[in-house]
C-alpha cells in the first residue's frame, strides 16, 4: 500500500530541478504563479533563482533572468560557471540573462514600461519561467504604495495569463520583511542562516505556498558544487511511511546461536533492535553477525557506521571468519562510512535510505546513533527523527540494529543516552563489562522483545576468534547488568536484611 | 577621433565602459539596448558598434542582423559581448571581435587601437 505525506494538487507542476525541493513544494511550484523567494545577502537567493533556470531549460524549456540593480550578468554567470547545473550552451539561447534597470530609470510611467518589457521577454523567448533577481528596486522607483502593488497585480496576472511561473528575489533586511509584495505573491520562500554554537546551519522554510499543500516549517540546505542541496526534514517527510508491509511472524537469525535462543528463535522479521552497552563490549561485531547471517538468505545488507572506517571494518569481520570483503564484491553488503563532522541529520538519513532502496536491503546495522547525535541542530528532534526513520525502515521491509554506547563503564545505572530512543526499538539487547574476582567480564540480556517471551537471565558473553559467543547464565549473583557484581546471598530472614558481599 | 556606439542594457556597464574608453580618446555614444541602437545608427554612423547580446527589446544579434539588412550600416563593424561563454552560432554573423564578460578592459582597448587604425589604412 502506497500514501503520501502530502496531497498534491491537480494544477500544473514546474519541477524546481531540486528533488527534495520538488517533495516539500508536494511537486513543485505551480505553473503561472509567482513567487517571493527572500533572504539575506549571502542566502543563496540567487543561485536558487539560477539553479532552478537552469534546470528548467535542461528540460527543453525557456526562461530569461531579470536583474534589477544586482551583480553584473558577467560576473554572475562566471560564478556559477563551476557549478555542476551550469550549461553554458543554454547561456544566450535557452537562458536569457536582460537588465531592467535602465527601464525602472527611465522616469515617468517606468513599472508600465517594465511590464511591457516583461510581455515582450516572454513573448519573444517563449519563455515558462521569469526570475526578477532584486523584484524590491521596482518599489524603490515606483511614485506611491499604490503604484507598486499595482505593478505586482499586473504581474500576477500576466503570469497567470501566459503560464509563465514568476521567482522573485528578495533580501530580507528589516524594512523589506513586511514588503506589501509577500502578501500579493502565490508564495513565499525563506532562505535564511542560524547558527548553533559555533556552528552555522542553513534554513529554507516555505512561509506560503497558495493552492498547494507544502512541508511546513524549517528544512536544511547546503550550499556546494552542486548548487542548493535540500534536506526535507525527515521527519516532515516521513511523517506516514511510504509503504506498510504485511504482517509477519517470520524471524531472522542474529548470526549467534545464543542469542537467537535467548530472542526465542530471532528478532521479528521488520522490526528494530537496540543494542546498548559500553565500550568494546561487542556492539559492532554483533552487528556483523546479523549481517553475515542473511547472506546465505539472499538478505542484502547495509552496515551504516560512523567511527570505523570500511576497510578497517572489513578487516575486522574477515578476522572473525565473516568474510565481509568477498559480499561487499558480491553486492552482498554495503558500507556506508560517514565520518563525523559537521554533519546534517537529515542528510544522513537520506543517504542510509537512498542505500536501503538502491539495493532493496532486507538488513541494516546502525553502528553509533552518537553519530547522529553530534550532527543534530535542534536536539529536541531527535527522537521524533528515530522514529520516522525506523518506522520506514519498517515499511520498507527492513529489519534494523541499533547499538548505542553507554557512556558509563560500571555504575549502578543503565541510560539510554538519546532520549526517547529506546521506544523506537521492538527488542532491547544490553551487553556490559562487569567485574567479578577483580575480572572482566562480559553479560548480555535481553530486556525487550516485541509480543514474544524471551530468556529473561544475564548470560556470559565471550570475543573469540570466530565471533561472539553466548555462553551459561551468571549464576548466584546480582546487579550483574548494573556493573558491579554482588554474590546472591541467602533469602532474608523475616528480621534480617540482604546479605552483600563481592563474589568470590 | 573615432566614435564608438556603446549598447548594453546593463546601466553600469554602459556608464563605467564610456568613462573609460572615453579616457582613451574615444567619442561615445550609448544605447540601452539595441531598439534605442537602431535610432541613433539612423542620425549618426560610428567607427564600431560593441554591443551586448542579451538585451529585452532588440538584442545584439537581432541589431546587427538589421545592420547587415541596411546598405549604409553593413560596414560598420561589430564587436559583440555576452555573459554567455560562446558566440551564438544562428545565426552566424561576421562578428569584428567576441567578449566574454568579465573581460579585461585593457584587452578591449589594445585590440581596438590596433583595428581601428588598420581600417584607416
Amino acid at each position: 500500500m502506497k500514501r503520501s505525506g502530502t496531497r498534491p494538487s491537480t494544477l500544473p507542476r514546474l519541477k524546481t530541478g531540486i528533488a527534495l525541493l520538488d517533495v516539500i513544494l508536494a511537486g513543485g511550484l505551480l505553473r503561472g504563479g509567482s513567487y517571493i523567494i527572500a533572504g539575506a545577502p549571502g542566502a543563496g537567493k540567487t543561485i536558487l533563482g539560477n539553479q532552478i533556470s537552469f534546470n528548467h531549460v535542461a528540460g527543453g524549456e525557456r526562461a530569461v533572468y531579470m536583474t534589477l540593480l544586482a551583480e553584473s550578468h558577467g560576473r554572475m554567470v562566471a560564478h556559477l560557471s563551476p557549478m555542476s547545473f551550469f550549461d553554458p550552451a543554454a547561456v544566450g539561447t535557452k537562458l536569457h540573462y536582460v537588465s531592467g534597470y535602465n527601464v525602472l530609470r527611465s522616469g515617468k510611467e517606468n513599472l508600465k514600461s517594465l511590464l511591457t518589457v516583461i510581455r515582450k521577454l516572454i513573448k519573444r523567448h517563449e519563455a515558462s519561467l521569469l526570475v526578477i533577481d532584486g523584484i524590491v528596486r521596482v518599489g524603490s522607483f515606483a511614485s506611491s504604495p499604490v503604484d507598486f502593488k499595482e505593478f505586482i497585480h499586473e504581474l500576477n496576472v500576466l503570469l497567470s495569463f501566459t503560464g509563465s511561473t514568476g521567482l522573485l528575489l528578495t533580501d530580507t533586511s528589516a524594512e523589506e520583511v513586511e514588503h506589501p509584495a509577500r502578501t500579493m505573491v502565490d508564495g513565499l520562500i525563506e532562505l535564511r542562516e542560524v547558527s548553533d554554537g559555533v556552528r552555522a546551519v542553513r534554513e529554507l522554510i516555505v512561509v506560503k505556498f497558495r493552492g498547494s499543500s507544502s512541508l511546513r516549517g524549517a528544512h536544511f540546505f547546503e550550499i556546494d558544487e552542486h548548487g542548493l542541496r535540500v534536506h526535507a526534514r525527515i521527519e516532515a517527510r516521513l511523517a506516514v511511511p511510504s509503504n506498510i508491509p504485511p504482517a509477519t511472524t517470520k524471524r531472522l537469525s542474529l548470526g549467534v546461536a545464543g542469542l537467537d535462543q535467548m530472542m526465542g528463535g530471532g528478532v521479528p522479521e521488520g522490526t528494530t533492535t537496540l543494542v546498548l552497552g559500553s565500550s568494546g563490549t561487542g556492539k559492532t561485531i554483533l552487528g556483523l553477525h546479523f549481517l553475515e547471517a542473511g547472506f546465505s538468505k539472499r538478505e542484502p545488507g547495509l552496515y551504516f557506521g560512523f567511527f570505523e572506517s570500511p576497510p578497517r571494518l572489513l578487516k575486522k569481520a574477515d578476522q572473525l571468519g565473516l568474510k565481509m570483503s568477498q559480499q561487499v564484491d558480491k553486492d552482498g553488503l554495503e558500507v556506508i562510512w560517514q565520518p563525523t563532522g559537521e554533519l546534517i541529520m537529515d542528510a544522513l538519513a537520506e543517504r542510509l535510505l537512498d542505500g536501503v532502496h538502491r539495493r532493496k536491503v532486507k538488513r541494516v546495522v546502525i553502528d553509533g546513533l552518537a553519530g547522529f547525535e553530534e550532527s543534530v541542530v535542534r536536539p529536541e528532534r531527535l527522537a521524533h527523527f528515530f522514529k520516522s526513520v525506523t518506522n520506514e525502515l519498517r515499511g520498507l521491509g527492513v529489519t534494523t540494529i541499533l547499538t548505542e554506547e553507554m557512556r558509563e563503564l560500571f555504575g549502578p545505572e543503565i541510560i539510554v543516552p538519546l532520549a526517547g530512543v529506546s521506544g523506537v526499538a521492538e527488542n532491547i539487547i544490553v551487553v556490559r563489562q562487569i567485574e567479578i574476582a577483580s575480572e572482566l567480564k562480559r553479560a548480555i540480556a535481553v530486556m525487550k522483545t516485541r509480543e514474544s517471551a524471551h530468556d529473561e537471565k544475564l548470560r556470559k558473553l565471550t570475543i573469540t576468534d570466530r565471533g561472539l559467543q553466548v555462553g551459561e547464565p551468571f549464576q548466584a549473583q546480582e546487579a550483574v547488568l548494573s556493573g558491579g557484581s554482588i554474590c546472591a546471598a541467602p533469602r532474608p530472614t523475616a528480621l534480617g536484611k540482604r546479605g552483600r558481599g563481592h563474589a568470590p | 577621433m573615432k566614435t564608438i556606439l556603446l549598447v548594453d542594457d546593463e546601466y553600469a556597464v554602459v556608464e563605467i565602459l564610456a568613462t573609460l574608453l572615453a579616457d582613451e580618446g574615444y567619442a561615445i555614444l550609448t544605447a540601452s539596448d539595441g531598439e534605442q541602437a537602431l535610432e541613433i545608427l539612423g542620425e549618426k554612423v560610428p567607427d564600431i558598434v560593441i554591443t551586448d547580446q542579451m538585451m529585452p527589446l532588440v538584442d545584439g544579434v537581432e541589431l546587427f542582423r538589421q545592420m547587415q539588412r541596411n546598405a549604409s550600416h553593413r560596414r560598420i563593424p561589430v564587436v559583440l559581448m555576452s555573459s554567455a561563454p560562446m558566440v551564438p552560432s544562428n545565426p552566424k554573423l561576421p562578428w569584428a571581435m567576441f567578449l566574454q564578460k568579465p573581460f579585461d578592459f585593457h584587452d578591449l582597448v589594445t585590440w581596438l587601437s590596433k583595428y581601428l587604425d588598420g581600417r584607416t589604412k
